[in-house]
């Protein structure tokens, strides 16, 4: 009996027109790679940023939502393994960029304003695709409409795909991709709980799933809850898609909406609903226990400092590192540094600010930390500072506008201070210094506050940059300006962001800022500055230059 | 002579039997032996503290891409044993997912399984009979054939229990048993007689995609929450004769090509049998209706109209 399924199932899914099926018993000269829907799952996962932007767990959330409105109509990929250039372009995007414009149904159901899956497949380069449109990875689709954008159904149509290779990109595709990008893309955790809070906030969450049989010949609004485990094509099968919506009333434990693109004839109208459980434990799947979910912020990317701002009111606080570098044994460092005022008010201590020299995970700041940590405040006599250990103080100064901390506390142009990395820190990690740390000054300026001493990555082992590293992993910071920086260089400085041409998706300045202004706020930046103290009692090191 | 003779054979056999030794099977406790002759297990009143598995990994043979199957020629008995570590029939290890096949009859009488229990993508080739068994981990029968008949006869299920995707051929009787968490027979296939009599579903129940191709009784079965039977398709009888839902019941999209008994049964909530076929004509619906019934595109028809 079960035999008798075998022929209407092969049936269906053949009917489906998902691209590329590799059947054992049939040679296929055009899929060279076998059970290719169109998702390749070879993300590095490990070297794309976590998103920063969720606070997990929260109790908040609505019963369902429902982002479909927000979405371009379903698509249908036909017969090639376009589907990870749906999922991001089509869908992905064009929601994103709806959502935005506040676009309503009848526009989005225009090609003027629908993302074309043909031009991001086709800008993607042939190295990093199958041949004849058959199948990529999440990575590389993301990096092309992050870094060149794309254009719209309207002018690139989803017809004579041809071979998909990226010679076939005509200019009026790539000049209109420009206008179309997005800022950056981060990986989100396979939790039921985090996705829900993106799809609340109206963040689409695009995914990768290993799909069964059931799947492909699913026809019906009810809940999948399993995956069948014999194939009766004999492939299992690698998709992209985009979760759309959830409701928690739906199946036995709630599900997501999960948005194809094959057509309405497939599952319900387009869509299948997806149980919570089992989407995250079973059905979101890139191979070797990965789990790849991705998010994505509209706009375009900026590897240029944002600090445009040609004038600074308030307090304007702006770190400066002139040097960072080994000095003796594994861990122990010298900084040279100053913070300026460039602001048209006094950074008074009564503030109670702070500055600080962190580090955080290239992939998961998450995974963040105190390197130095200094307070301006009145809890000791006025115009004195008092050193706690080698890498923290107090201060009770007033730093005036056009002023500088060093010649105001030391009367030198600079601090150098020795000190010492954690111990804890291994694996790739950015550092940068951040003057009014805590966000006690309202100003204009934000993006000044940040001085990255690393351009890149760089790779620690136990607190040290560790020997045997290749130059460009190991840290060691010098400033190519010498001196006093010039105002208008310390506003426009390279050095505020760890977004550059060759890493376009590291973590931007204001992410960083938002996400300490969070852990500000909950208490847990206090928390690990006094444990970080607890750790690390009065020892040798601190300020070399001091008066 | 025969000493040279018996060195030869020593220095050839030796390795030999080194080689064989290490070919040991991983299947636990002492069923490996039986299983390896053929001979049937038998058990009773054993306790079990670690977890039981038949999963030899050497034994099974590539099936599929990913997929190893081992088959087990031995009749399977345990009388009122206790499994305090679970029982496993299926394996998932390193993406390979390993089953078995019983070509023997299958009785589990009066057993408790303590922690859960694993019987996916197993194929029974004989009767079984999980009767007055007491289930208190997950109870996973997914994508489970049954050739011959079924009991889980006065059965209970403290969790959830998965049956999707199960195509049971012969007669399956789940009469008197509890299910105190979801249940799932999603995408089941039943070709002769289903019997979920007098059944107690308390938490969500589904029941979609099903396809009956005999009849279906769930006369006095009780479903304390959320039911589906949507998609699926009843070729034969179906009987609700004094059911009762406490919450709301789906059959959008059914299909009923046989007769549908609603006698005294209570429904509360809402019944949804929007897009559903009666091809009997309509059924008699039960007096009094507490429920909000939603009959969008319900459709009516005699079969002998379609002749």
């Amino acid at each position: 009996m079960k035999k008798q399924l075998i022929i209407p199932i092969f049936l269906s899914a053949l009917a489906i027109g998902a691209c590329n099926i590799k059947d054992d018993t049939k040679p296929d000269d055009n899929n060279n790679s076998p059970g290719n829907l169109g998702y390749t799952p070879d993300d590095n996962m490990s070297t794309i940023p976590t998103s920063t932007n969720v606070s997990f767990g929260s109790g908040n959330l609505p019963a369902s939502v429902d982002l479909v409105p927000k979405f371009p109509p379903i698509g249908d990929q036909g017969q090639y393994g376009t589907c990870v250039a749906w999922a991001v372009g089509y869908n992905m995007k064009t929601a994103i960029e709806g959502i935005e414009k506040n676009l309503s149904a009848q526009q989005l159901a225009s090609p003027n304003n629908q993302m074309s899956p043909r031009d991001l497949f086709t800008a993607i380069p042939d190295d990093k695709k199958g041949e004849n449109c058959n199948g990529t990875n999440f990575t590389f689709a993301l990096d092309v409409v992050q870094q060149r954008g794309v254009a719209t159904l309207q002018t690139a149509p989803y017809t004579s795909l041809g071979s998909c290779s990226s010679s076939g990109l005509q200019s009026n595709w790539t000049s209109e991709a420009g206008g179309h990008k997005i800022k950056s893309y981060r990986k989100i955790a396979a939790d039921v709980n985090t996705i829900k809070e993106y799809i609340s906030k109206k963040i689409p969450v695009v995914f990768g799933a290993k799909l069964a049989d059931n799947f492909m010949t699913w026809n019906s609004d009810n809940v999948l809850t399993s995956n069948t485990t014999y194939d009766q094509t004999g492939i299992h099968a690698y998709h992209a898609m985009v979760v759309g919506g959830y409701d928690d009333s739906k199946g036995p434990n709630g599900a997501f909406k999960v948005i194809n693109s094959w057509g309405q004839a497939w599952g319900s109208q387009g869509y299948i609903w997806v149980d919570y459980n089992f989407f995250v434990n079973t059905f979101c799947d890139g191979g070797d226990g990965q789990k790849p979910l991705f998010i994505a912020e509209n706009g375009a990317s900026d590897d240029t400092p944002p600090d445009d701002n040609p004038t600074s009111t308030g307090v304007d606080l702006a770190p400066w590192v002139f040097e960072d570098y080994n000095y003796d044994g594994y861990n122990e460092r010298v900084i040279s540094f100053n913070l300026y005022n460039i602001g048209n008010q006094t950074a008074s201590s009564s503030s109670n600010w702070d500055l600080y020299y962190i580090y955080y995970n290239a992939y998961d700041a998450n995974d963040y930390g105190i390197i130095t940590a200094d307070q301006f405040n009145t809890s000791i006599p006025a115009n004195t500072y008092q050193e706690q250990s080698s890498n923290q103080a107090i201060f009770n100064y007033d730093i005036p506008s056009g002023g500088d901390m060093a010649s105001t506390v030391f009367g030198t142009q600079y601090l150098q201070r020795l000190y010492y990395m954690p111990q804890n820190l291994s694996g790739y990690y950015y550092l940068v210094m951040i003057g009014d740390a805590n966000n006690k000054f309202d100003e204009s300026n934000e993006m000044n506050n940040l001085f990255y001493t690393t351009s890149a990555p760089k790779y620690f082992q136990y607190g040290a940059s560790a020997k045997g590293v290749s130059t460009d992993n190991k840290f060691s910071f010098k400033n190519d300006a010498a001196g006093k920086p010039a105002t208008e260089l310390i506003r426009k400085s390279p050095y505020r962001t760890a977004v550059t041409p060759t890493h376009p998706n590291a973590y931007r300045p204001d992410e960083i800022i938002s996400f300490l202004k969070r852990k500000n706020e909950s208490g847990e930046l206090r928390r690990k500055i006094a444990a970080y103290k607890a750790s690390n009692p009065q020892s040798k090191g601190g300020f070399l230059n001091k008066k | 002579m025969k000493s040279n003779l018996l060195f030869f054979l020593l220095l050839v056999l030796a390795p030999l039997a080194s080689c064989f030794s290490q070919k040991k099977p991983n299947t636990s406790n002492s069923f490996s032996q039986q299983i390896a002759k053929g001979e049937p297990v038998i058990a009773e009143q054993k306790e079990y503290k670690d977890v039981v598995s038949f999963i030899d990994i050497q034994q099974s043979i590539s099936e599929n891409e990913n997929v190893y199957r081992q088959s087990i020629q031995s009749a399977i008995v345990f009388k009122k044993c206790n499994f305090r570590k679970g029982f496993l029939a299926s394996l998932n290890n390193n993406n390979n997912n390993y089953f078995l096949t019983f070509t023997q009859p299958v009785l589990f009488d009066s057993c408790y399984f303590w922690e859960d229990t694993d019987f996916r993508g197993c194929d029974f080739g004989s009767s079984v009979n999980f009767r007055n068994c007491m289930f208190y981990g997950k109870a996973n029968f997914e994508e489970t054939e049954w050739t011959s008949n079924v009991w889980f006869l006065n059965c209970f299920f403290k969790k959830e229990v998965r049956f999707q995707n199960s195509f049971f051929n012969r007669k399956v009787n789940f009469f008197q048993c509890v299910y105190d968490d979801l249940c799932s027979f999603q995408s089941c296939f039943f070709n002769q007689d289903a019997q979920f009599s007098s059944v107690k579903f308390w938490k969500y129940t589904d029941f979609s995609l099903c396809t009956f191709n005999a009849g279906v009784f769930y006369n006095y079965a009780q479903f304390f929450e959320h039911t589906l039977f949507n998609n699926s398709l009843f070729r034969d009888r179906a009987e609700f004769i004094n059911a009762t839902f406490k919450k709301n019941m789906e059959m959008k999209s059914c299909k009923f090509f046989g007769e549908v008994k609603f006698n005294k049964t209570e429904l509360n909530d809402v019944w949804d049998l929007g897009d559903a076929i009666f091809y009997m004509g309509k059924p008699d619906l039960p007096q009094p209706m507490n429920a909000v019934v939603k009959t969008q595109n319900v459709k009516y028809l005699k079969l002998e109209s379609l002749q």
